[in-house]
């Protein structure tokens, strides 16, 4: 058995928060932000569909800059948008494989609940499959779903499931039954396939 | 075969899982810490659980039924999301073992009877000088052809005492007939019309309800 030191997740989870940025609807940058998001590369920002509902979003940085950026894909049904914004200067994640984890591996997830900003929730992995019968999730229940036992609250959507290293496993969306879901990275990287 | 801990060894804080499996899924595990322990409780159903055991673990549906699993691998009790609604309790190894063992035995849990319905009284001012005792419980009705009839006890009895323990509510007459008393002979203390007087009553078996 291996002993657990106090800092824990504290490095991973401090390089993953380096790259999650609040996220609000529209031009005007407000710097209470409704969700989070995920700088996937210099200027695109990855979040939940149910965040960015118009057709712009402001991106608020981690220094509380407000960077206006342009919804340019968005599925709602598989709860998943893009957002381009140049400028914002906020590194990358490192993306990781859900698919390579087993269940009970560790997770944490970075987002801002209840408006507390780069909150850090901790919790296992449980699958990363089409959910199981009697969780309830009108049609969507047949996509993948990383599920996972983390506590995710609202301003969590959009933000990261993250691995024990820090690096981005799938995009928080909701909870069912309690149970934390996120999109799985592969899904996120088809989705955002011909974006440069 | 899985290996079995104790869980008076588990203390506030200690790192537990909880297992499950759903549909043809492989295994699903919930984390959290242990929040609170301590010793035997009688659940709102009225049975009796060795340990108190609770969690701050999430029991998703599937999830009650499934064993609470410490850091090393030993398993602790069997999860339950309904005996309490704020936390995850943990039914102990000891208490599943005794349940087990009943069920094996005869396919359901025999608890003791005596076929009477009874109340908390407190004694009157004699008896409770002689017995050195405040209360007992007061027979309200006593069913035709059940234990507490044969025995010749009477409406208006208040037992004192079983085998020597004071009793002044039902929670000690639950101690006492949900344990191995089936078929055993007790001595009950009775207060009759102001006199003590001593009752052998062959404990019954609990008619079971038809579910």
């Amino acid at each position: 058995m291996t002993t657990m030191s106090a800092a824990f997740l504290s490095d991973p989870a401090e390089r993953l928060r380096a790259s999650v940025v609040g996220i609000a609807n529209g031009r005007k940058g407000r710097r209470a932000a409704g969700g989070a998001a995920i700088a996937w590369s210099d200027d695109l920002f990855v979040t939940s569909a149910h965040v960015v509902t118009a057709s712009h979003a402001t991106i608020v940085t981690p220094d509380g800059r407000a960077v206006p950026g342009e919804v340019v894909r968005r599925d709602a049904e598989r709860d998943i948008a893009v957002v381009r914004a140049a400028g914002a200067g906020v590194p990358a994640a490192v993306v990781g494989d859900p698919y390579a984890l087993r269940a009970g591996s560790l997770v944490f997830a970075v987002g801002h609940p209840f408006g507390v900003r780069d909150a850090v929730s901790v919790g296992v992995l449980q699958a990363v499959s089409p959910l199981p019968r009697g969780y309830g999730l009108n049609g969507n229940g047949s996509f993948a779903w990383i599920q996972a036992d983390v506590r995710l609250a609202p301003g969590n959507s959009g933000g990261p499931v993250g691995d024990a290293q820090g690096r981005v496993i799938g995009v928080a969306a909701m909870v069912v039954s309690g149970m934390a879901l996120a999109v799985p990275v592969p899904d996120v990287e088809r989705f955002l396939s011909g974006l440069t | 075969m899985a290996t079995l801990g104790d869980p008076a060894t588990l203390r506030p804080g200690h790192l537990v899982l909880a297992l499950a499996r759903l549909d043809e899924g492989g295994p699903r595990a919930a984390f959290g810490a242990v929040s609170a322990t301590g010793g035997k409780w009688r659940c709102w159903k009225g049975g009796e659980i060795d340990r108190w055991l609770q969690s701050d673990l999430e029991i998703y549906p599937g999830f009650g039924g499934g064993p609470l699993v410490d850091a090393a691998g030993r398993i602790h009790g069997v999860n339950s999301g309904g005996l309490s609604r704020a936390l995850a309790t943990t039914i102990p190894v000891a208490t599943v073992n005794r349940v087990m063992a009943q069920l094996l035995e005869r396919g359901y849990v025999a608890r003791g009877w005596i076929g009477a319905a009874m109340q908390p009284v407190q004694l009157d001012p004699t008896s409770r000088q002689r017995l050195k005792r405040d209360g007992g419980l007061l027979l309200l009705s006593v069913e035709p052809d059940a234990p507490a009839s044969r025995a010749g006890l009477l409406i208006g009895d208040v037992i004192v005492a079983i085998d020597g323990h004071g009793l002044d509510g039902f929670d000690q007459l639950l101690d006492l007939l949900g344990g191995d008393v089936v078929g055993k002979t007790l001595r009950l203390d009775v207060v009759r019309a102001g006199q003590p007087v001593s009752v052998d009553v062959v404990i019954g078996e609990r008619p079971r309800r038809a579910r």
